[in-house]
């Protein structure tokens, strides 16, 4: 009779434990108002910028990167226009080696739309085959994790994925999903609304959904929201960690994204959110134009505007952060003048550069 | 008889639990003909059509950024399968793009 009792009650704790429709709490609350004509120098955030030419020892020469990744001091780039994954070492800026892992091989993606990893593995999403490939740190094929629903963007956080779910499905009605290194789910976060917030047919997207702040805490976000989410620890609930408000610039409540062309609107649109040295980096759109807010996390001050350029300053659009670092690029045709590049010598203008932004 | 009983239940719910086990590791290396790979391998490219494997496809737009961050007007886009969508699928790198010129 015990045993029965005490399996009862086993099998309750662990129904109990995927159930994740949990309350969320609103911690903070900033508001952003009257910023429209304000801008910024990029001496008063940035305290120094480094530069990373991405030159490959062979004829391989990166189109569009579209997400990157770090083990140790190699970095690793996702070519979009090609597809292929790129290793280079940030410290010498030597290249290390070129995947072209495109296919229809089982070992094969057919594209891949973002690349994330722990301290032994890369894990590459490939949304077409509903499929994450892992990888080890030299690049060579490991094992494939299926999944069954299909991903726009993917995390590594202590040794558990994370997945930005683009399509609802009975069994997937959640925005982000959890999942162990086998591809069995953990959990659920965040409904999808049952609303003209997702179009099937159309939508728009954009690429990050998570940023990783120094102290290994995991903050993501939806697209275009303005609300971001904080967990600590996967066994630990989610919350709603900050909430920005860009006053009557915020996108109303009952304005289906997906009907009105977002990046030339009036609004403000947030598509990129940082968490560095206790700061809240918002990247947004508003006219067309790229705004940035500086919110610190403990006082909720803010410091928002567009960045003013001079001839010789580099171009500042941070896509990544790893540690206490933003992270762009552009070509080195734009900036090829620039004194953070004369150690480098680069024969093609449309080499790739990463800019590493210290703040 | 009790304990046999519960070791043949035991020994039931490890088998159960193996066969779930390899059936998984399986499907994990499916073949990927089993997805229509035609379908999706038409869909990575550049281009616009209509699905002939039964699958709905979604569209979604990127903006494209100049170095600074600020919109270009031009687009880039990728189909995925998802329910409820329809049966052309939509793909381009960054272009100014009929889809959202009507909004």
């Amino acid at each position: 009779m015990m045993r029965i009792v005490l399996i009862f009650i086993s099998c309750w704790v662990f129904i109990s434990c995927s159930n994740s429709n949990r309350s969320q709490i609103i911690t903070k609350h900033v508001t952003l108002t009257d910023f429209r004509n304000d801008s910024m120098e990029l001496e008063s955030f940035v305290s120094n910028a480094r530069a990373l030419p991405l030159q490959s020892e062979n004829d391989d020469v990166i189109g569009n990167i579209k997400d990157i990744c770090f083990i140790g001091d190699t970095v690793y780039i996702l070519d979009d226009n090609t597809s292929s994954i790129h290793s280079f070492d940030i410290i010498s800026g030597k290249h290390i080696k070129t995947l072209h892992g495109q296919g229809g091989g089982n070992q094969e993606y057919i594209q891949a739309v973002s690349i994330t990893s722990n301290k032994d593995n890369i894990f590459l999403l490939d949304p077409m085959t509903q499929r994450i490939l892992c990888y080890d740190k030299n690049l060579n094929y490991i094992r494939t994790i299926k999944i069954d629903f299909t991903g726009g963007d993917l995390v590594c956080y202590n040794n558990n994925l994370i997945l930005h779910n683009l399509t609802k499905l009975p069994n997937y009605n959640y925005k982000f999903i959890c999942l162990d290194l086998n591809g069995d789910i953990i959990d659920k976060i965040i409904p999808f609304k049952e609303d003209k917030y997702n179009s099937n047919q159309f939508n728009w997207g954009t690429n990050n959904h998570f940023t990783i702040s120094e102290n290994r805490f995991l903050y993501f976000y939806d697209s275009f929201a303005n609300v971001l989410y904080c967990k600590t620890n996967m066994n630990d609930e989610f919350c709603s960690y900050f909430e920005v408000d860009f006053g009557h610039y915020t996108i109303p409540k009952d304005k289906p994204v997906n009907s009105f062309n977002i990046f030339e609107s009036s609004y403000a649109i947030p598509t990129d959110y940082f968490f560095v040295k206790n700061t809240i980096i918002v990247s947004f759109l508003l006219d067309g134009k790229r705004y940035y807010s500086f919110i610190d996390a403990e006082t909720g001050k803010s410091k928002t505007g567009t960045i003013n350029y001079s001839d010789e300053k580099i171009p500042f659009f941070p896509q990544w952060s790893h540690e206490s670092t933003l992270i762009g690029c552009c070509l080195y045709k734009e900036i090829q003048d620039n004194p953070i590049l004369k150690e480098y010598l680069v024969d093609d203008g449309e080499t790739y550069v990463l800019l590493f932004y210290d703040i | 008889m009790k304990a046999k009983i519960l070791g043949g239940i035991f020994a039931l719910a490890v088998m159960v639990a193996a066969g779930y086990g390899v059936n998984k590791s399986m499907s994990n290396d499916a073949d990927l003909s089993e997805m229509a790979l035609s379908n999706v391998e038409a869909l990575a490219q550049i281009g616009e059509g209509e699905s002939d494997s039964g699958n709905n496809y979604c569209v979604m737009h990127f903006p494209c950024f100049d170095t600074n961050g600020n919109t270009t007007g031009r687009y880039s886009a990728s189909s995925y399968q998802g329910p409820g969508c329809n049966k052309s699928w939509h793909s381009h790198s960054c272009t100014d793009c009929s889809y959202t010129l009507s909004l």
